[in-house]
This record gives C-alpha cells, sequence and structure tokens, in this order.
C-alpha cells in the first residue's frame, strides 16, 4: 500500500506499518488484493448516514406491497385425502429397548402431534412428555443432514452409495475384526436381521449398550429363577403398593399402563385401594402419591427391604427359599424411628394382603435387591395375581456394562477393525473410566449412525444421518411383548436412513427399503390367509393382536425348565422362538388374572 | 422608534392579513384531506376489491359455470366438508380435458403439471389474514350462497375479489344473516334469485333452521 497521501498527522497501526516492510507490504497486498484506497471515492461518514438512511426508508415501503399468495394443491390427490382435515397414523416410538405405540397426528402431509394409542397395552391412549416430544426433536434444526467420511483429520462429504460401496468391502467376508455396536431395541426386524448378519459372519461380535437401562431387575430375576425374566405389575388389583427407590408411574417403560392401574384401584367405588409405601431418595411421580412415604438414601433401600423380609418371616410365617436367606443377610444397620416405623407398618400391611400387594424395587437397586423383592412377591403370593413375570426378549443377551466393557477390552487389545455404531452416544455416555472415546480413535473404521453429530461422530471415520422414528419404517416390542408396528409419518427430512436399513446395507442386502424389510418381518408374525388384509389392519391398529409375552409359569428357583419348542410358523425371530407361539389364544395378563391365588401355605410348602 | 433593538420583535405587515384565511383553509382542508384518503384509500374496498391476479392458467369461470354449467363443487369437492374449499388437483382439470382441447397451449402447464406431478402454482385472489380462521363448509351448509362473497363468478372471466371480506363485513353478516340465506339447493347457484321478499325468506330459514352466527372475538379469531 503507498503511503497515505494526505497534509495531516499520518497515523499508524503498526510499526511494520511505520516502515513499510516488503512483508507487510505483502501481507496488505493478499490482504486487499487490487483496491487502491486512495483511489475510492471519499465515502465520507455524513454521505454514509445519508446512503443508509434512504435504503432503510426505501426498505419500509416494500411492506406496502401486497403479499402475494399461492395456493399450490396436488397434481394428484391421494385418496381419501382432503386438504386441511387432520389424520391420524398408528405407529410407535422406542424409548429404552421398549415399544410405546402412538397416534401422531399429521397436519397436510406433515406431523404435528403425538398422543397415545388407545389399543396399545402400554400407552392405552395416553403419552408421556418424553414420547410426546419426538415431534420436536423430529424438526430439530440441530440433527444431522449429511454423510460424512473423516480422512487424514478431513471431512468429506459423502453419498450414500458410497458408504454402500465402502460397506460391502468392510463387512465381506467371515466378519473378522467386524463388531457392532447398538442401542437396546426390542424390534423384531432388527433381531432377524442381527441373525441373519452373525449367521453370515462367524467372527463378527454384537454389543449392545443402553446407559439407563432395567439391567438389575433382570439380573435380579436371574438370581432368583435362574434365568432372568421380566416382572409385570398389574396395580389395578394390588390392596397394598410397596414402591422402593421405584417410580412405576413415571420412570417405566409400562408407566402409563401403571398409571391407569393405580388411578382404577384408588378409585373408590370399585377399586381394590392400593395403599401405596414409598421409600426413596428424592420426591417421585409416585412419591407424591405415597400414603407412607420414608425419605432415605437410595443405599438405605437394601436394608429397610431386609428388614421388611426379616420382618415377614418372624412374625408372619411368611417362608422364604433358602436362596433367599443370602439376599435378606443384607446389611441392617439400624435406622431411624421413622424407617422402622414404616418397616413395621409395610410388613404388617404386605402379610394382611397376600396375593393383592405388589413389592417394586426400582432400577438403581442392586440384582440382589431384586431378587429378593421378586421371591418376597412369590412368597407372599402376588405372582399370578398382581405380579406377573414373563420369559425375558433376549435372555442371552449380556448386561450393558458387561458389553460395552467387553468391547472396549477387544478395541484395546486390537482385534477390531470396523465398528458399526448404530444409535447412542457411547463417547458421552460409555463408563468413563473405560475412555471410550479414544478408544474409538483406534478402531481403523469406524461407523456411526446417528441423529446428531455428536462427540461419537467426531471419534468415527463415517458418520451416517439417521432417520427419525417418525421418518421410518420399523418395529418393536411393548413392554408386555406386543408386537407394535412403526410406519413413516413423512419423508426421511435430511436423507437419513434407520438402523434396519443400514444394518441391511451392512449384510450386504443393498439398499432395501425399511418398509419391506419390516413386511418380510410381519409376514413371519402372520397366520396363513390373506396377507395384505392381515398387514393393512396390523398398520391400521400400530400393532399385531395377540402378540405378547404368556406369564411364566415357573415356581422360583426350580432349575429352569425346558424352553417350548419353536412353533413350525414361528418367525426367524429370536424372541419369538424362546416364547414359541403366543398366539391370541394363549395366557393374556387378563388370562393370568384367572388364576386361583395359591395360599401363603401351600406356596412355602412349594418353595421349601 | 426606539433605538434600543431588544424588545425589537416581528411584526407581520398588514397585508399578509389577506393570507389568514388561506392557510386556516389550507390547514383544515389538508387534514380533511388526510382523513379522506385514509378512511377511504385505506379502506379494503380500495385495497381489495378488484383484485384480479393473472393467473398461470387463464381459466375462466365464465367459460365453465355461465356457459357450459358446471357446478361449483364439481372441483372445489371439500366446500361442504372442510374449512378450506380446496382448489381441485390438476387430475380434475385432465377428467375432461385429456380429451377436450387436449392441445391447447392454454393448457400447457396443466398438462406438464399431470405428467411431472409438480403443482400449478395458483395465485390466491380471497385471501383473508392468518390470524381469522374462515371454515366453507360452516357458511355453505347453512345457506349462505356461494354469491354473496365471492360475486358472480359465473360471469368472471379472470376472477375478481369483489366484496371487501374485511371484519365489518363479516359482522355485518353475522349480526343480519337473513340478508343472505337461501334454501340448501340453491347454495351454489350464482343467478339465483328469490321468489319473494329475501328478508322474508331470510327470517323463516333463520327460525327454521335455527341459525344464530356467533359474534365474539374467539369464533374468528382464535
Amino acid at each position: 500500500m503507498p503511503p497515505m497521501k494526505h497534509d495531516g498527522a499520518r497515523y499508524w497501526r503498526s510499526l511494520d506499518e511505520l516502515a513499510q516492510t516488503p512483508e507487510f507490504q505483502e501481507a496488505v497486498r493478499r490482504e486487499f488484493p487490487n483496491d487502491d484506497f486512495d483511489r475510492l471515492p471519499p465515502a465520507t461518514r455524513r454521505q454514509f448516514l445519508k446512503v443508509m438512511g434512504a435504503s432503510l426508508a426505501m426498505a419500509g415501503l416494500t411492506a406496502c406491497r401486497w403479499p402475494k399468495e399461492t395456493i399450490v394443491p396436488f397434481a394428484h390427490r391421494p385418496e381419501g385425502r382432503t386438504p386441511g382435515v387432520p389424520e391420524h397414523f398408528a405407529t410407535s416410538i422406542e424409548l429404552g429397548g421398549a415399544a410405546l405405540g402412538m397416534l401422531v397426528t399429521s397436519f397436510d402431509g406433515r406431523p404435528i402431534k403425538a398422543e397415545g394409542n388407545p389399543l396399545h397395552p402400554d400407552s392405552l391412549g395416553a403419552l408421556s412428555a418424553v414420547a410426546q416430544a419426538q415431534v420436536l426433536e423430529l424438526y430439530d434444526p440441530e440433527r444431522s443432514r449429511r454423510l460424512l467420511q473423516r480422512e487424514g483429520g478431513q471431512a468429506f462429504a459423502r453419498e450414500w452409495p458410497d458408504f454402500e460401496r465402502a460397506a460391502a468391502e468392510l463387512f465381506a467376508g467371515a466378519g473378522d475384526g467386524v463388531a457392532v455396536l447398538a442401542e437396546a431395541c426390542s424390534s423384531p426386524t432388527r433381531s432377524r436381521l442381527r441373525a441373519a448378519f452373525l449367521a453370515a459372519r462367524p467372527g463378527a461380535r454384537w454389543y449392545e449398550y443402553e446407559p439407563v437401562s432395567r439391567d438389575a431387575e433382570r439380573e435380579g430375576a436371574r438370581l432368583a429363577f435362574g434365568e432372568p425374566l421380566r416382572g409385570h405389575a398389574d396395580l389395578s388389583r394390588a390392596a397394598v403398593v410397596a414402591c422402593l427407590d421405584a417410580d412405576p408411574l413415571f420412570d417405566h417403560p409400562a408407566a402409563l399402563r401403571m398409571a391407569r392401574g393405580f388411578a382404577a384401584a384408588r378409585d373408590p367405588e370399585h377399586g381394590a385401594g392400593a395403599r401405596l409405601y414409598v421409600a426413596e431418595s428424592s420426591f417421585s411421580l409416585t412419591g407424591a402419591r405415597a400414603d407412607h412415604r420414608v425419605a432415605v438414601a437410595a443405599g438405605r433401600v437394601p436394608a429397610l427391604l431386609a428388614q421388611v423380609a426379616r420382618r415377614l418371616v418372624a412374625e408372619h410365617d411368611i417362608e422364604l427359599p433358602p436362596a433367599a436367606a443370602s439376599f435378606a443377610a443384607l446389611p441392617a444397620a439400624p435406622g431411624s424411628e421413622r424407617e422402622r416405623h414404616f418397616v413395621e407398618l409395610l410388613a404388617d400391611d404386605l402379610a394382611a394382603h397376600r396375593g393383592s400387594s405388589a413389592l417394586l424395587v426400582g432400577p438403581r437397586q442392586a440384582p440382589a435387591v431384586h431378587a429378593l423383592a421378586a421371591l418376597l412377591n412369590l412368597a407372599l403370593g402376588n405372582a399370578g395375581a398382581t405380579v406377573a413375570f414373563t420369559a425375558e426378549p433376549e435372555p442371552e443377551r449380556p448386561p450393558h456394562l458387561e458389553a460395552i466393557a467387553a468391547l472396549a477390552g477387544r478395541i484395546r487389545e486390537g482385534s477390531v477393525r470396523t465398528l458399526l455404531i448404530l444409535g447412542g452416544n457411547p463417547a458421552y455416555d460409555a463408563p468413563a473410566d473405560l475412555g471410550f472415546a479414544e478408544l474409538l480413535g483406534r478402531v481403523p473404521v469406524s461407523i456411526r449412525l446417528g441423529l446428531h453429530e455428536d462427540e461419537t461422530s467426531a471419534h468415527c471415520s463415517w458418520h451416517l444421518p439417521r432417520a427419525h422414528a417418525l421418518e421410518s419404517w420399523g418395529d418393536g416390542r411393548a413392554w408386555d411383548g406386543t408386537v407394535t408396528l412403526r410406519q413413516p409419518l413423512i419423508e426421511p427430512l435430511y436423507g437419513g436412513r434407520s438402523e434396519i436399513e443400514v444394518l441391511a446395507v451392512a449384510h450386504g442386502a443393498g439398499s432395501v427399503k425399511g418398509h419391506e424389510l419390516v413386511r418380510e418381518t410381519v409376514r413371519g408374525l402372520a397366520p396363513a390367509g390373506d396377507f395384505e388384509s392381515f398387514w393393512a389392519r396390523a398398520l391400521h391398529d400400530g400393532l399385531i393382536e395377540g402378540r405378547r409375552a404368556s406369564p411364566a409359569r415357573r415356581s422360583c428357583c426350580a432349575p429352569p425348565s425346558p424352553r417350548p419348542s419353536p412353533a413350525p410358523r414361528a418367525s426367524s425371530s429370536c424372541w419369538l422362538r424362546t416364547l414359541g407361539s403366543s398366539t391370541a389364544d394363549s395366557p393374556t395378563a387378563a388370562g393370568c388374572r384367572s388364576c386361583p391365588t395359591r395360599s401363603p401355605r401351600s406356596l412355602g410348602t412349594t418353595l421349601s | 422608534m426606539n433605538e434600543d433593538k431588544s424588545n425589537d420583535i416581528f411584526i407581520f405587515p398588514k397585508w399578509t392579513w389577506v393570507l389568514r384565511p388561506a392557510v386556516a383553509i389550507g390547514a383544515a382542508g389538508g387534514l380533511l384531506y388526510a382523513a379522506v384518503v385514509v378512511t377511504f384509500g385505506f379502506s379494503p374496498w380500495a385495497t381489495d376489491v378488484g383484485y384480479a391476479p393473472v393467473q398461470p392458467v387463464p381459466y375462466s369461470h365464465a367459460l365453465h359455470v355461465g356457459q357450459l354449467g358446471m357446478d361449483c363443487r364439481y372441483c372445489h369437492s371439500a366446500v361442504e366438508t372442510t374449512a378450506h374449499a380446496a382448489v381441485p388437483p390438476t387430475q380434475t382439470c385432465m377428467n375432461c380435458h385429456s380429451m377436450i382441447r387436449a392441445a391447447s397451449e392454454k393448457l400447457i402447464p396443466v398438462r406438464e403439471s399431470y405428467a411431472t406431478g409438480m403443482p400449478v402454482e395458483w395465485v390466491k385472489v380471497h385471501d383473508l389474514p392468518d390470524y381469522v380462521y374462515f371454515n366453507h363448509s360452516a357458511h355453505v351448509r347453512r345457506g349462505v350462497g356461494c354469491v354473496s362473497c365471492h360475486g358472480r363468478i359465473d360471469t368472471m372471466e379472470v376472477v375478481t375479489q369483489v366484496e371487501p371480506l374485511s371484519m365489518g363485513w363479516c359482522l355485518r353478516c353475522h349480526r343480519e344473516p337473513e340478508r343472505h340465506l337461501r334454501p340448501l339447493e340453491f347454495v351454489t347457484q350464482l343467478d339465483w334469485v328469490p321468489g319473494e321478499d329475501q328478508l322474508a325468506l331470510g327470517r323463516r330459514l333463520r327460525e327454521q333452521n335455527d341459525i344464530n352466527p356467533p359474534q365474539d372475538c374467539s369464533t374468528c379469531h382464535r
């Protein structure tokens, strides 16, 4: 830049400018190429304000123009669609490994509101706040909109065919060094694809991780019954409900159903009463409705339950199996006067209402606590009345914490070369001592399917945009096992794909639509006859009637009975295989109510 | 005169007195003029009535309705059941125009839309503000004729707005619906004239069909 030509004092901003060094002149030339400031018209402050004022005034004038609106009708209006009339579709979402059915209102092709599906057993027409917020998640502007590949510290925009080509190479062969990390998911279609994926690749490993889960409950059942069973509570028939650090009215996959049941039981005209005892460390929705509530630290809950068990055995002739002794021997440090009073009241009330009480323990408690609660429920005769146990859909699945630790171990020893992460955000929510984010960097090829470009995506070599639940086909199982369907309300906004579609690509099935994948699964569940009408009915209802788990009839601590053999027409889904064919005629929760309530004495004899 | 300039104030010369009435008339006239301009110039009668935008396809209601005698509801099929009268999909045009005037140049946008599935972008003529809720079916099913709001569409080559669609205009009818009520079978007949006194007929229909249009704010501003 040539020196300023003016008469006044010369100002400079740096010593380089004052000296006009060649480096400085070069830097200025690069910053402002071809601009000779001295030849530009002298823009004075006055002139600037004049121009800005005028443009502001002119900008205001545009408001006077009448806006021209257009009407954009369909070229071919879909059958049954009337513009401006909202439609409702039955679909579902997956929350923490259980599907929740919902009815979504679609206005002129856009989902605008989610409400509960009255036909769905876990929804009964209502929906939790988390599930209602799915609509907000769908339109979240922060969602990932592109497919990325990171190479040598740089990110490149890619297309789905690029990923398909890469996947064909990565997942070819026997799958040695291949690992898949997935979220907990109850989808029969995913189970089917997983089975096919693993069967074709004996070397591949599958891990499931969920940061917040009900694994302790599952492991507790394993301790008590020798195999993982899933507990269900029917609060509508309960005269006494005890919740130890549990929040069944809010923090449970079947919370809406239990809340209905609880409300029915509290009906003063027809209900069983449901006197509610709550011991908890924070104020929960359930605690707010308690008749007797005691605030205890979560760590005191095992001792509290052990005291209840001891009092039941000592004062009320409840007989517990020998195995329970080890659980009941949990440390019982003397509690406060309030606690002792609570324990006495609760134990006496439980004993007075054998067969019509329910003892629930929250997911934060250790498996042994859950085991003791399950055994107490059995001993009190509640099983089959207010509490039922059904087979766990995937009994072989290791607990989530073990799974993520095993995967971290394999990455550390360098035996994972290709890692496919389906959803989740392990770099953020895996246990911190695993150092998972750092481990991800050691995997040569890591592929991440996610709604957002988050911590995990940042450490992976591929990021794939995921289709939202309201944009994709899918299925799942409700907490009670009912097969629930998911249909898209809108095309994927950002070209994402669902978990099952990506899994199909990894399996080498190519870019199959989720619609085809789900239909194939449902075909396996359909009775003989007209499949199209069965499919239409299932889509309309959002679920397949009668497809739920039957209660496991098993005395406690008995060796696990052999599994029922798979029905000839059972689908390839693992969950169905373990259950055998549970059709509409199988005992349901309603059927279970009709079981005669066993007297505690006779149960005691079977226990001992 | 005193030499002291401190008390020297400016005094208008006498000849300026003749300007006084002129200034007064000018000020008053200016105010009046402004009031008239705002009252009439800003009213929907001036800004909205007569709005006749050019449409992508020169569709003539005069030809289709006036001469050929098509009913409004052949195309605006949702008018009796929903809030929108619904501009028809391209498919409706092609019901006839796949055979009639199938090669017409004027119909190129329609044929293109039909082939590609991309919509024809019609320009909205009767445009209510977004803060107003209006339901066609509520009016049509109670015997308010199309002509009451849209005018003689059957004589229009280009659809033109003939009523102001202002709030006062809406309320006038909500207060006195008998001026516009007609038997249901004549709702879409634009040239229908009552055989008796409109007010007498309207009162009878109002009584008979129990029509009491709401006038509270939340009826339209929901």
